[in-house]
């Protein structure tokens, strides 16, 4: 209070602050007046500027922490890898002149605005070509940085309706292109292709229980996947756009409870939907079969469960060590490539090892098609015609649903709790083939909740 | 002296209540121990230049630079609110979402963006009258608690909203520049609103309203005993607040363009802001400014790298708390005596007064 009182006493304070108003306004005006004269003479700003010219940049923006951490766990495992394999280690040769390549790796932190600052400043320092990976959150706001500037991007771990809505497109309509955006996955007619053959072979009433959030991936899934299985006779008991983020899931539990749902489908974030089936099981809701997507896709997902609680649920499966495919860049197969992350990390092999070592192998195919790596719209152009078989099997870029979008083909897989002593305490085992034949059948299917 | 009360110094280490008894003849009251002249000039001079850095770097720097500033005004704003009038805020996310969205509406009406951030940010304002008015009798806990939930239900009203892009987001239209001059532009109109947030903040401290906010600052009960209008200084830096955080939202939705509710209305933001405020030293202008630096280097330097990146904020956060409770700047205004922002007094007893002033004095 000391400084209140001397203030007071010296008796100037009106004075002053009058004073000071005028010179606060002052500064103000004068800082808006440069900035009004700086951008009148308009021409000289330096922009972006340009890279090394002997070196490719390629920027990798993957969530190292956040919710979608599990996504991202093998990345670093797979970027060590892949430095010591093929171009990334002793260049490429392109025109006569060889190339070094310099790979920048970004932590989305699992927010969609960090993705976008992340991939602005790639963007900024002379990225070449930029990959990304793992659920919409973080894809969408890079693939739509990449876009708007003019850089080739390559996107993995989204459907493709997400990542098309975010772009601005219509999935059901997809016409636009969008040159400088790529990306490798599947959709919602493989999710279908994936799910319907499980449910079909467990007996049940045929009515699906669907949690879909109001996100990107739920909204695709709500306007995308629900026609889907209507057409195919089952109906849809919508437990309504929830927010991510909901801590009570009550009202929705015992909505499909009432409507005595026996199948279960979603596509949370991991941390909704532990919160969904620990208050599911407590509240007695045992749907026959789940089929999940986005949770449950690696082995740490689980054990937030317990092998209990996700014995027996379903999901879908990208890439796996039972894959009889093996890399383009050395030749690894991809039982291989699951034997030498456990080998190395002491932890169990997850499927987006599969799908983060393809980013760099379509990035190979595309840049040993270009005559500039440097020159964007060439680069853009190779990626969306890569045509190639690699560690995640075939992909086509030029066939796909959409311009830009390569489909590979998902098998159906179901977490097996392992007997104790056992070296960990669940597996993923294929039990439905449907959409790629290849893929051994790995165990019998049986129903989440019998 | 009060723990956070350092705004005036008494020279020669006189206190000050002793110095300014009565107008006795020869005491000299002024703003700074310098010419303020000096400090303008630099001011001036260092806004020139980064006015000027377009030109200078290339827009990997100006880029940096844009999130460095929207930072600053974001901070700057929770320390006024929290600092000065006693408002512990974890909501302002809502003005910022608000900020975002209301850029994006205007946009899709075919404004250009940039024509929509002034508009965008009195639009967050006018938003900031009810709220004020729901949440002004609450204190500490609940208010800080009502302002989190007034954020949610901004952004689930929002989310609800399908020609917005309901929760799966929605791009940014209207931006049509070549890259080039969309960064610069962006970065631009960003210095702008952080040179008009800080020289606000400054001038309101500076003014009548700043000498409440200050006793305020220090104790709200003594500040109404000795008659400060309490009630309506804290709301018209609420509204301030409202007005800094919805221009810095839509300085957001431009440099993003891309836009999705759950990231518009992060509390995350909020965190941010306490985090640069509290390292950087509340209830000072320049605590932010410190503190954005050190967070943003922080950021830069460890972000790559996962994990580790928060494990280090933490311990920075965990470090500050402990050993300097006044943040940064409070230990090094403490150990020089520098203010950069000149808004206390300084009291000089007879025969100490300033050189200038004794130069003015003509003494022999």
């Amino acid at each position: 209070m000391e400084d209140q009182e001397s203030g007071r006493l010296a008796g100037q304070d009106l004075q002053l602050s009058r004073r000071s108003v005028l010179r606060g306004i002052g500064f103000g005006a004068a800082a808006a007046g440069a900035g009004g004269l700086l951008a009148a003479c308009g021409s000289a700003i330096k922009g972006a500027g340009s890279g090394a010219a002997g070196t490719i940049n390629i920027g990798l923006i993957t969530p190292l922490t956040g919710a979608f951490a599990g996504f991202a766990s093998g990345d670093q495992f797979v970027l060590s890898l892949v430095k010591g394999a093929s171009i990334y280690k002793s260049g490429i040769k392109i025109g006569g002149k060889t190339y070094k390549i310099n790979i920048n790796v970004q932590d989305s932190q699992s927010s969609p605005t960090r993705a976008a600052q992340v991939a602005q400043q790639l963007i900024a320092n002379h990225a070449d070509l930029i990959l990304t990976t793992s659920t919409p959150e973080v894809t969408n706001p890079v693939a739509a940085a990449c876009q708007k500037a003019g850089t080739p991007s390559l996107a993995t771990v989204v459907p493709w309706e997400s990542w098309y809505a975010g772009l601005g497109g219509d999935p059901l309509k997809p016409t636009t292109d969008f040159k400088y955006a790529s990306m490798f996955f599947f959709g919602l007619k493989e999710f279908n292709g994936t799910f319907e053959p499980i449910w079909n072979r467990i007996h049940t009433n045929k009515i699906v229980a669907c949690q879909y959030p109001n996100d990107a991936d739920g909204n695709a899934f709500r306007f995308g996947f629900e026609p889907l299985i209507k057409a195919d006779g089952y109906t849809v008991v919508d437990g309504g756009a929830y927010t991510d983020g909901t801590a009570d899931f009550t009202s929705m539990i015992s909505l499909f409870k009432n409507k005595n749902c026996e199948v279960f489908s979603n596509c949370p974030i991991p941390p909704d939907f532990n919160t969904f089936w620990h208050q599911a099981s407590q509240q007695g809701f045992k749907p026959k079969i789940a089929t999940v997507a986005k949770v449950l896709l690696f082995p740490a997902d689980c054990d937030a469960l317990g092998p209990t609680l996700v014995n027996n649920i379903a999901t879908d499966s990208w890439w796996g060590p039972y894959m009889p495919y093996s890399s383009s860049l050395d030749g690894m197969t991809a039982s291989a490539l699951a034997a030498a992350y456990e080998a190395k990390s002491g932890q169990q092999w997850l499927q987006s090892l599969g799908s983060t070592y393809s980013l760099f192998e379509v990035a190979k195919e595309a840049l040993s098609k270009v005559s500039d790596p440097h020159d964007k719209a060439e680069v853009a152009d190779a990626l969306h015609n890569v045509n190639y078989s690699g560690i995640c099997g075939p992909i086509n870029f030029a066939a796909g649903p959409a311009p830009g979008v390569g489909i590979i083909r998902p098998v159906g897989v179901q977490w097996k709790a392992q007997p104790a002593g056992s070296k960990y305490p669940v597996e993923m085992k294929v039990v439905d083939n449907s959409l790629n034949p290849s893929v051994p059948i790995g165990a019998n299917l049986v129903a989440t909740n019998a | 002296m009060s723990a956070v009360g350092q705004d005036t110094q008494a020279a020669g280490g006189q206190h000050p209540r002793v110095a300014a008894r009565g107008p006795a003849a020869g005491r000299v009251v002024t703003r700074s121990r310098r010419s303020a002249l000096w400090a303008g000039l630099a001011a001036v001079v260092a806004i020139a230049i980064l006015g000027y850095l377009p030109y200078l770097v290339f827009s990997d720097t100006t880029g940096l630079m844009v999130q460095f500033f929207q930072l600053l005004i974001m901070a700057s704003m929770w320390n006024l609110l929290a600092g000065y009038a006693g408002l512990v805020s974890v909501g302002h996310q809502a003005f910022i979402g608000l900020g975002a969205y209301f850029v994006v509406l205007l946009a899709m009406h075919g404004l250009s963006p940039f024509t929509a951030i002034p508009i965008a940010t009195a639009a967050a304002g006018v938003v900031g009258l009810p709220v004020w008015w729901l949440v002004s009798r609450l204190r500490s806990g609940y208010f800080a608690i009502t302002m989190w939930v007034i954020a949610s239900v901004c952004m689930l009203i929002i989310i609800q909203i399908s020609s917005l892009g309901s929760g799966t987001g929605i791009a940014l239209s209207g931006l049509t520049q070549s890259p080039t001059l969309l960064a610069a532009d962006t970065y631009w109109a960003t210095l702008a609103v952080a040179v008009l947030a800080i020289a606000g903040i400054y001038a309101l401290l500076r003014s009548r309203l700043g000498l409440a906010l200050t006793a305020i600052r220090d104790d709200e009960a003594g500040a109404k005993s000795i008659g400060g209008r309490v009630g309506s200084v804290q709301r018209l830096v609420f509204l301030v607040t409202a007005l800094g955080c919805g221009a810095a939202g839509a300085l957001y939705a431009i440099s993003q363009q891309f836009i999705v509710p759950t990231a518009a209305f992060d509390v995350s933001f909020t965190a941010e802001m306490i985090f640069i405020t509290i390292i950087g030293g509340i209830g000072t202008i320049e605590g932010p400014i410190i503190g954005t630096i050190v967070f943003f280097i922080l950021q830069q330097t460890l972000s790559a790298d996962g994990t580790w990146y928060w494990i280090v904020l933490g311990l920075v956060a965990i470090a500050v708390a402990i050993w300097a409770p006044r943040g940064i700047w409070g230990l090094v205004s403490e150990k020089f005596g520098i203010r950069l922002f000149p808004v206390g007094y300084y009291v000089w007893p007879a025969g100490e007064q300033p050189r200038r002033l004794l130069a003015r004095s003509a003494r022999p």
